[in-house]
């Protein structure tokens, strides 16, 4: 207490040092300011650094994305890829239909041809495809050319088709029942 | 030893010129307006580079906006998802579907010289085979002999009356075989 009191009474009597002592001081606030000004600044600096290289990252990831000569050469590849119908092919369906059992000399008859329209949808490899059903019945003069008539219609042009409830029963040396052709189309 | 032998009054004496304490006074202010200058300008210094780090990172957002944006790359970038699609769609359908006409021609060769099938009822990927047979050992025959084709896989046991009449229920491999 007493060396403060000293003090005190040194400055009093020392306008100089007083003078000196407010100058220290000052530039003590002033440089703590500044150093803290200092290292807001480069803790603001380091992070939108950061956010540089995270947006050249982006970029360079955006160029190899959406570089033109990778896309045409990419949808080059793809451009064989089957797709399936966008509408249900209802006349092709049953000209194709008919004329496997024209074709047939015969030995396959189409006792009906019934179209169910829409009868539902499925979801295929991720994707929805609505179902169209043509329920089919036909008489064969025997096994393989019941079998041929089938995969006639497996292998024909409709990639999408496929056969449920098949149902043949031998009668007279003879195949009858009916099967329904499915087609998916993607409306 | 030391003697102060000016005869002096302590008043009279010449003071030297700045004191040693003072001497050290500035040279504290010194530094105190040095660290002032070093961290102003390290501030300055980190301004000026966020200004320039902000325009790079606008620069490459814009750059990035450009090539997300552009109308050929996006119609691109739609067509080739839309033939992924289509592609997933299709392998997925190919590997799932039971090829009717295949299995049946297996069901009924296979049959040849040991059974006689009188009906053929499909459900599902399964299919019930109903028909007449000599003996159960012709049945069991016709029955391995499915199994044994990669076409089928035998579901359950099949039956054998004593009206000679059978029934067997194969499962058909997706895709055309297993």
């Amino acid at each position: 207490m007493t060396r403060i009191t000293d003090l005190i009474e040194l400055i009093k009597g020392n306008a100089r040092l007083a003078a000196i002592i407010a100058v220290i001081v000052a530039l003590v606030i002033v440089t703590g300011v500044f150093y803290l000004g200092s290292q807001s600044s480069a803790d603001q600096q380091a992070t939108v650094e950061r956010q540089l290289a995270s947006a050249k990252v982006s970029l360079t990831a955006a160029q190899a994305k959406y570089d033109k000569a990778s896309l045409r050469a990419e949808q080059a590849s793809l451009a064989g890829t089957p797709t399936f119908p966008a509408s249900f092919p209802g006349v092709e369906l049953s000209a194709y239909i008919t004329a496997g059992a024209t074709n047939s000399s015969g030995s396959v008859k189409i006792d009906s041809l019934t179209p169910q329209g829409a009868v539902g949808t499925q979801t295929v490899g991720g994707t929805k495809y609505v179902e169209y059903d043509t329920i089919v019945r036909i008489t064969a003069s025997g096994y393989t050319a019941m079998d041929s008539f089938l995969s006639y219609l497996e292998n024909g042009p409709f990639i999408s088709l496929s056969l449920k409830n098949a149902s043949f029963t031998l009668s007279e040396g003879k195949f009858t029942g009916p099967c329904t052709v499915v087609i998916l189309a993607k409306s | 030893m030391n003697i102060d032998i000016n005869i002096l009054p302590e008043e009279l004496r010449p003071k030297p010129l700045i004191d040693t304490k003072t001497v050290a006074l500035i040279v504290v202010i010194l530094l105190l307006g040095f660290g002032c200058y070093h961290f102003y300008q390290a501030k300055s210094d980190s301004q000026a580079e966020i200004t320039k780090v902000q325009s790079e990172i606008k620069t490459t957002q814009q750059k990035i906006t450009a090539l997300s944006t552009d109308p050929e790359a996006v119609q691109l970038t739609n067509s080739i998802n839309q033939l992924k699609a289509d592609k997933k769609s299709y392998d997925a359908f190919v590997a799932s579907r039971v090829l009717l006409g295949n299995a049946l021609d297996g069901v009924y060769s296979l049959a040849l010289g040991r059974v006689s099938i009188a009906s053929i009822t499909q459900s599902g990927s399964n299919l019930l085979i109903r028909g007449s047979a000599s003996s159960y050992t012709d049945v069991s025959g016709y029955v391995s002999a499915l199994e044994n084709d990669p076409r089928f896989s035998v579901v359950g046991l099949p039956s054998f009356s004593s009206d000679k009449s059978f029934s067997a229920t194969v499962g058909v491999a997706p895709g055309g075989g297993r």
